[in-house]
């Protein structure tokens, strides 16, 4: 996104333009989607999570300041809701180990019909299998292009942290992709 | 396969269907045009601005009243 439209989309934002919320939401639909997508792993719940995104966006328009940054501001409110919902599906299922009830369960890639080859779906079942904290950071960085500075910010926490994360996903990744040995980011 | 820190990873693409793209985009076109979204900001300052002035002067109140009480 070239800062120049950045600037007007948020001026117009700020005016309660329906126009400017429009070109925001058609250059950071997909990417904040398939953010929350490979996050949640659920493409029913990364919907409703991209429709909050952008709830939120257009109910805080009016209040954003002029130095604000799109992409920072949305990826930090996805990733927020991202939190927020893994909290609410841990009671949920503690609930339910509690009450012997079964949760539903999740297929592991629901994207993998979507690559268009065998590398790529490796790679997707290689992401995929990342903890969640080094599968945000590899995706914030290696797939939205965000600095590792900038993928901290919105993961909140220290930029060293990330590149330390960043690191071992990528090790990981790679291992996953050319089976040698170090196992050592898979989610439980 | 070697890869350095910044390198891109090369996923596909994903995206809502367009039905729920344009419910979205519909849903958020109407919390904009919502006048609830200036009356929350205005409401964010001036509650605390009341809360401040109420409570400095029952300050101002009471020191005034310990004044009178000890002179």
């Amino acid at each position: 996104v070239d800062p120049e439209s950045e600037r007007a989309w948020l001026a117009g934002l700020r005016r309660g333009e329906a126009a400017a919320f429009d070109g925001v939401y058609g250059a950071y639909r997909p990417r904040v989607f398939g953010y929350l997508a490979r996050m949640t792993g659920r493409r029913d719940l990364a919907e409703d999570l991209l429709q909050e995104t952008f709830l939120r966006l257009a109910r805080r328009a009016r209040d954003l300041r002029d130095d604000t940054r799109l992409g920072a501001w949305l990826f930090t409110v996805a990733h927020n809701l991202v939190v927020s919902q893994a909290r609410a599906a841990r009671v949920t299922s503690a609930l339910a180990a509690e009450l012997a009830i079964r949760p539903a369960e999740v297929a592991a890639t629901p994207f993998e019909a979507l690559a268009e080859n065998r590398t790529q779906l490796a790679l997707e079942r290689a992401v995929a299998a990342l903890a969640p904290p080094y599968r945000e950071v590899l995706l914030l960085v290696a797939v939205e292009g965000m600095s590792p500075a900038e993928a901290a910010e919105v993961m909140g926490i220290r930029p060293d942290a990330a590149r330390q994360r960043l690191a071992r996903a990528r090790a990981s990744v790679e291992q996953s992709l050319d089976p040698g040995s170090r196992p050592s980011t898979r989610s439980a | 396969m070697s890869t350095s820190e910044l390198d891109p990873l090369p996923l596909a693409p994903v995206d809502v269907d367009a039905e729920v793209a344009q419910r979205v985009r519909a849903t958020a076109h109407a919390a904009l045009a919502a006048p609830g979204s200036r009356g929350a900001s205005l409401r964010r300052w001036l509650e605390p601005a009341v809360v401040a002035v109420v409570a400095a002067s029952y300050l101002v109140w009471a020191v005034n009243a310990a004044l009178l009480i000890y002179q």
